[in-house]
């Protein structure tokens, strides 16, 4: 009797061990951890909840029953897939792994007669006998089961007054001309003119690397290092790019806060390294008004910039992005 | 085997059932909880601060040429080739980057008119100086490219004073014991904000800034009070705007070429810190804040309550409580011409009601000035008003605009001088908005060509026009009026405005029909006569939705209930299919 006392008390304490660490997750998601802490704390939720089954079962010699088992198993396939798993995967993806999970888990527990024996008595003592516990565990269970669906059902039910979900395309297909100052500008065969090396030939793609780094304003400034600086004159002073895109062209300028499409991002390798200059160019010669209707014209802040700028200014300031980020525009072939 | 586990486990089986079931339960139902009370703001981590006492430079060692090469890659840009605060970016900015030759910096740990420590240079290279444009590089530079460039700033920019002069002694101030904030310390630091140390002369009444506009720092730049309600906009927040330590080290050490002095000598350890709790409860609300920006976070839709029964409020102290201001955040027009770059409302807090005939809309935001139109009037910018026109001519001969190939000075940096204008708001929803099929809107800047916009403008000499927009150049000021102005009051570096319209009215092709359930596109605009804007020179914010909440139907209240039911009917269906099964079996078991 007594020795079944103590089981019984290690199965409480395994069970509220259970309950912390999903409390602590559903907490923790808000920002009750510092990122370092918390992603260590993951690994110990999955590790701790093997551990004790280890422990409970093989070392203590307690025999876990399948219904217990089933869910220690579940929840640590849960918590896997959701904490562990960096990037975090979608939530289709993840209902398709804990779907198999759960049939697997289902085949274990079924898998011989007595195994199932063992999975389904506790329930049907649940739901039949009359003697204490078992009344107690009839009354929780038809509270909290019928209880839970009929919240999930009014929480569903709420009307909701969120954010439309609206779908705006980043880089859409560019025209495949654009006239700016009266010039006709063509995307495919286009070049920066400012793309010149010291002996004042075209730099290729790649080869202005050398000047990555390199000192634009003081001492004997290259030829390519001073279109840089009048570029970046541009980009700080006559246009005020940073405003938005940052002083360090990350998107995080003073303003950026307030639009909505952010500004983008240009040291991130998604943007300006994926596109080729002569897009870039069309983008900040005409800016938001000229994006297509998947661009969301009206709800971009970029300017047409050439309003504001010459072409000469405008091919400038993109040698000066590819600088100071460091990428290479895409190139054709 | 089957009758060892029958004997054995029983009784475990069935407590763990009970608790194995409930535990779930209470699990997921603490677990919602917790995540929806988890709504808190960061508090950065501990700043790194020089020993109290009697300091020497040179704690942190940096490389002074490794610190060179990152300097003209990031931050020539604003502060200049030779550190002067005169980069291609100076033209553009009211809070002008830091001249570094003078050796003057305002976010110290030292006393008044000293140099600052190497751990107070490197935090403001790694947290950015908030409410200007100076990013937190910490996030962007390595740990040690920010030393080098600190070790550069010191030897080679600074040039009016030397940072290892042996006659130069730096003291360090010392937070001592922290008092922690009580309605005590409050009313204790409220008391000498307002007389003993007079911070009421400058910061204004309620901390907005508002009081003496018409000071200058040390480079001749106008330079106004902080707004001590906006503390993320605080130079010296270190990215952790609500922690009273950062008020406790300016109160003590002043701010370097600023107006603001140092009152360590002239205040107490302790009273500095009731200050410092004082300053901090003068935000009206702790807002959680984004880690991104440090700024407060905000979403999207613009929630509208319904109000069943009596009539919306009249005033700005009743009837509103039901709602939490929303917060609106502000940019300025640097988009069409006129561009302008300084706008000086960088957000509104709105709320709004409605019933079954009209919406109101509750505006409040920080200005430190009335402003009134003054046509005939001189311009008033010298240093007696805020203006953003009032600073030195910068030479901009250098940048041509070679549109029309003309040289000189660039426009919309030094206008000409005009008059001062009205305050303004105005509210813009796209006309026939129900029609155009999301996401389609007019352009947000009052509307394009094609499709256009219905703009609500309100102006401090008491006029509220409803204008047809197709275009920052083409407005046009519609003959049926339906908006009307319930209450407007400007108090202590604040408006407050409430506007009213019915929700239909009868010019439905130009006029915005606001309907409930719907995402209604909604855009706000602001301006600030004193600061010289008028009609584009504004403040303007991205697309929000204003979303008219209808009451939430009967059928949500019972349905739930009946669902409850059902399953409860279904589990007690399976006892006595449960119970019926044992007895049709118990035969032959036995």
């Amino acid at each position: 009797m007594n020795m079944l006392k103590n089981k019984t008390l290690f199965v409480q304490v395994l069970a509220l061990i259970l309950a912390i660490p999903v409390v602590a997750w559903a907490g923790g998601g808000g920002g009750a951890f510092s990122a370092g802490m918390f992603s260590v704390f993951k690994v110990l939720i999955v590790l701790g909840l093997v551990f004790f089954a280890w422990i409970i079962k093989d070392k203590m010699g307690i025999p876990l029953p399948k219904l217990i088992q089933a869910p220690i198993l579940w929840i640590a396939c849960y918590l896997t897939f959701r904490v562990l798993l960096v990037p975090p995967i979608p939530f289709s993806l993840l209902a398709m792994y804990m779907g198999v999970c759960t049939v697997v888990i289902f085949l274990y527990c079924s898998l011989t007669t007595a195994s199932w024996e063992e999975f389904s008595h506790p329930i049907a003592v649940m739901l039949r006998e009359d003697h204490g516990t078992a009344k107690m565990s009839r009354y929780a269970t038809f509270l909290i089961i019928p209880g839970l669906i009929a919240f999930q059902t009014y929480s569903q039910m709420l009307p909701k007054f969120g954010e439309p979900i609206e779908l705006r395309t980043v880089h859409p297909a560019p025209p495949a001309s654009t006239k700016v100052h009266n010039k006709i500008v063509k995307l495919q065969t286009a070049e920066n003119p400012f793309r010149i090396g010291d002996d004042g030939n075209y730099l290729k793609v790649g080869d202005e690397a050398q000047y990555f780094g390199g000192n634009a304003w003081t001492g004997d400034v290259p030829k390519f290092l001073q279109q840089v600086q009048q570029g970046g004159t541009v980009f700080f002073g006559t246009a005020g790019c940073f405003f938005c895109h940052g002083d360090n062209l990350d998107g995080k300028g003073p303003f950026s806060f307030a639009f909505n499409p952010i500004p983008a991002n240009f040291a991130d390798s998604g943007t300006i390294a994926q596109l080729q200059e002569t897009f870039v160019f069309w983008r900040v010669a005409k800016g938001g008004p000229d994006l297509p209707r998947e661009g969301f014209p009206w709800a971009s802040a970029m300017p047409p910039w050439e309003k504001h700028l010459t072409t000469n200014e405008i091919w400038k300031v993109i040698i000066f992005e590819y600088w100071h980020t460091g990428f290479f525009p895409r190139t054709w072939g | 085997m089957m009758h060892k586990i029958k004997e054995a486990k029983p009784k475990i089986v069935r407590k763990g059932l009970g608790f194995g079931v409930s535990v779930v339960a209470a699990a997921l139902i603490l677990g919602a909880a917790s995540s929806a009370s988890a709504q808190k703001f960061k508090i950065g981590p501990a700043p790194l601060e020089p020993n109290p006492g009697v300091y020497k430079p040179g704690t942190i060692p940096g490389n002074i040429e490794a610190g060179k090469a990152v300097y003209f890659r990031k931050c020539v840009w604003c502060h200049g080739p030779d550190g002067a605060g005169d980069g291609p970016s100076a033209i553009r900015l009211v809070t002008k980057p830091r001249n570094f030759n003078q050796g003057t910096f305002k976010i110290r740990h030292t006393g008044s008119g000293e140099l600052p420590t190497d751990e107070d240079l490197f935090n403001s290279v790694t947290h950015g100086l908030s409410g200007s444009v100076m990013p937190p590089w910490g996030k962007i530079l390595k740990k040690k490219e920010i030393e080098d460039v600190v070790s550069f700033i010191k030897k080679e920019l600074v040039k009016d004073r030397e940072f290892d002069d042996p006659d130069e002694e730096i003291a360090v101030i010392a937070y001592g014991t922290q008092i922690l904030s009580s309605p005590e310390s409050i009313e204790l630091g409220k008391d000498i904000y307002m007389n003993k140390a007079k911070c009421v002369e400058c910061h204004g009444l309620t901390g907005k800034g508002n009081g003496n506009l018409t000071q200058r720092d040390d480079w001749g730049f106008p330079i106004f009070p902080a707004n001590l309600t906006k503390p993320w906009n605080l130079r010296g927040n270190r990215r952790d705007p609500y922690n009273p330590r950062n008020i406790f080290r300016e109160v003590s050490t002043g701010l370097n070429g600023t107006p603001m002095p140092s009152f360590k000598d002239e205040l107490s350890e302790e009273e500095r810190w009731h200050v410092a709790n004082f300053v901090i409860s003068l935000t009206d609300v702790v807002r959680p804040m984004d880690p991104e920006t440090n700024k407060p976070m905000f979403g999207f839709v613009i929630k509208s309550k319904f109000v069943e029964e009596g009539g919306l409020p009249s005033t700005e102290d009743e009837g509103w409580n039901v709602l939490e201001p929303q917060y609106v955040a502000m940019a300025s027009q640097i988009i069409q011409p006129p561009r302008h770059f300084i706008r000086t409302v960088d957000d509104i807090r709105v709320r709004s009601l409605f019933n079954d005939k009209d919406i109101v809309f509750l505006l409040e935001w920080d200005d430190r000035t009335e402003s009134l139109r003054d046509e005939n009037g001189e311009a008033k910018y010298d240093f007696k008003r805020l203006s953003s026109l009032a600073f030195p001519a910068i030479n901009t001969t250098q940048y041509t605009h070679e549109n029309n190939r003309e040289k000189g000075p660039l426009k919309g940096v030094n206008p000409e001088p005009v008059g001062i204008y009205n305050d303004g708001i105005a509210l813009q929803f796209p006309q026939v908005w129900e029609t155009l099929g999301a996401p389609l809107k007019p352009y947000f800047i009052h509307g394009d060509e094609k499709y256009g916009v219905d703009l609500w403008k309100w102006q401090s000499d008491g006029t509220v026009e409803e204008i047809a927009g197709h275009g920052i150049d083409a407005l046009e000021v519609r003959e049926d009026q339906n908006l009307k102005i319930v209450y407007s009051k400007w108090e202590d570096g604040r408006w407050q405005l409430i506007l009213k319209r019915a929700l239909l009215t009868e010019d439905k092709e130009k006029s915005a029909q606001l309907v409930t359930g719907k995402n209604i596109p909604m855009t706000f605009f602001a301006w600030d006569g004193d600061a010289g804007e008028t009609g584009g020179r504004m403040a303007l914010s991205t697309f929000y939705y204003l979303m008219m909440e209808p009451p939430i139907p009967q059928t949500v209240y019972i349905v739930p209930p009946i669902v409850f039911f059902v399953f409860v009917g279904l589990l007690c269906w399976a006892r006595s299919a449960a119970i019926q099964y044992k007895k049709d079996h118990e035969g032959e078991e036995g």
